[in-house]
């Protein structure tokens, strides 16, 4: 069954219409909300041009690393709570892997270890 | 930043119009959990961080308690106002708080980024410095990611303590350089990127960035009387007799 035949079979009542049209500009109104912040996101992300903080410059170096067949290892010391306090050390202590994942898949793809193969496949 | 300033009020009003609802039932108690842990907890031996982090998964349900406090305050203002429109003017009012949410949304992204944009500048211009120096050499900072990141080399954070601690710690990971940089500085340190003391183990500043901003200020002469104006400094660190860079 198609939306069409949806929306037509579900204009039979009065109420059933009122919920249709609310579904409706539920789905509008989400589709444009994402749409929008994915349009914001992509401005945003042309204004940076460098990993600006602590952690995203901790998922590159990681990603790096990963992708240059190094392994999951950092080469940074941020914090002496979390050992083993070596150089380079294992990663993952506070900061999880997610991000790091994201960063690699495009940099493998696009075999780049900028950050721009970091932000999906925006190269600099 | 428009959340906290100017929408508060509104939240607040729409979490009292829906404390019953039991869609926002996980909301309260995830609010009601992390601002108790946050205040009466975490607050005790974690006194800069935690909070925002946790606290970022509560903005979708505020924003969404946002609209349903301005339309209940529009509703009340209402029934003193006859020639008020509620849906008309709940509407008006409820764009008008989108709007003022984007707005403050993009002058917060823009003050943030140029922030960020003027901090990396001046670690640019001093990971320009080290382009000469060994691959192998460790960088002591406030930010060792950024300057892995810009340098290619293994550093190891700042600790923020006394001296000797920050000696200790450079000598456990043989470190070769000190980046000081006036954003971010522990106070033990923060006479010297003043130009008020110098440790024997650390050499006059290498390079200095002004706070006007460009390009890395090589120093290889006599100490900086007054660094006021610096915005970051690059020293090397001398933990070898051997090592002569830090003589003069």
């Amino acid at each position: 069954m198609t939306l069409a035949a949806v929306g037509t079979s579900a204009a039979r009542s009065p109420s059933s219409v009122g919920v249709w049209r609310i579904a409706q500009s539920a789905v509008v109104v989400s589709v444009g909300l994402y749409a929008f912040a994915v349009a914001v996101r992509l401005w945003a992300v042309g204004l940076i041009s460098f990993p600006m903080t602590e952690g995203s410059a901790y998922y590159v170096a990681v990603a790096r690393n990963l992708v240059a067949g190094r392994g999951l290892l950092i080469d940074s010391l941020w914090s002496y709570s979390t050992p083993p306090l070596t150089l380079p050390r294992p990663t993952f202590e506070l900061w999880q892997p997610m991000a790091t994942f994201v960063a690699a898949i495009p940099m493998a793809l696009l075999g780049s270890l900028g950050f721009g193969a970091a932000q999906l496949g925006r190269r600099r | 930043m428009p959340l906290v300033v100017v929408l508060v009020p509104f939240a607040l009003i729409g979490a009292w119009q829906r404390r019953r609802d039991t869609w926002f039932a996980p909301f309260f108690v995830y609010a009601i959990a992390l601002f108790a842990a946050s205040g009466l907890v975490f607050a005790v031996h974690v006194p800069f961080g935690t909070f925002i982090h946790s606290a970022v998964a509560l903005l979708p349900h505020t924003f969404l308690l946002v609209t349903a406090g301005v339309g209940g305050v529009v509703w009340s203002v209402a029934q003193r106002r006859p020639n008020w429109n509620v849906r008309r003017a709940t509407a008006v009012f409820t764009y008008g708080a989108v709007a003022v949410a984007v707005a403050g949304a993009a002058l917060q992204t823009m003050t943030t980024v140029s922030h960020w944009s003027q901090v990396r500048g001046v670690q640019r211009e001093l990971a320009q410095s080290l382009r000469a120096a060994p691959e192998t050499d460790r960088i002591m900072s406030a930010d060792a990611g950024a300057f892995h990141y810009l340098t290619g080399r293994q550093g190891i954070v700042t600790p923020n303590d006394e001296l000797p601690v920050i000696e200790d710690g450079m000598r456990a990971y043989d470190v070769r350089w000190l980046v000081l940089e006036r954003e971010a500085i522990v106070p033990a340190l923060a006479p010297v990127l003043a130009g008020e003391m110098r440790p024997s183990w650390l050499s006059q500043p290498v390079a200095v960035v002004p706070r006007s901003g460009g390009p890395a200020v090589a120093t290889a002469g006599p100490a900086l009387t007054a660094l006021d104006g610096v915005a970051g400094a690059l020293y090397a660190v001398c933990l070898s007799p051997a090592d002569t860079r830090c003589g003069q």
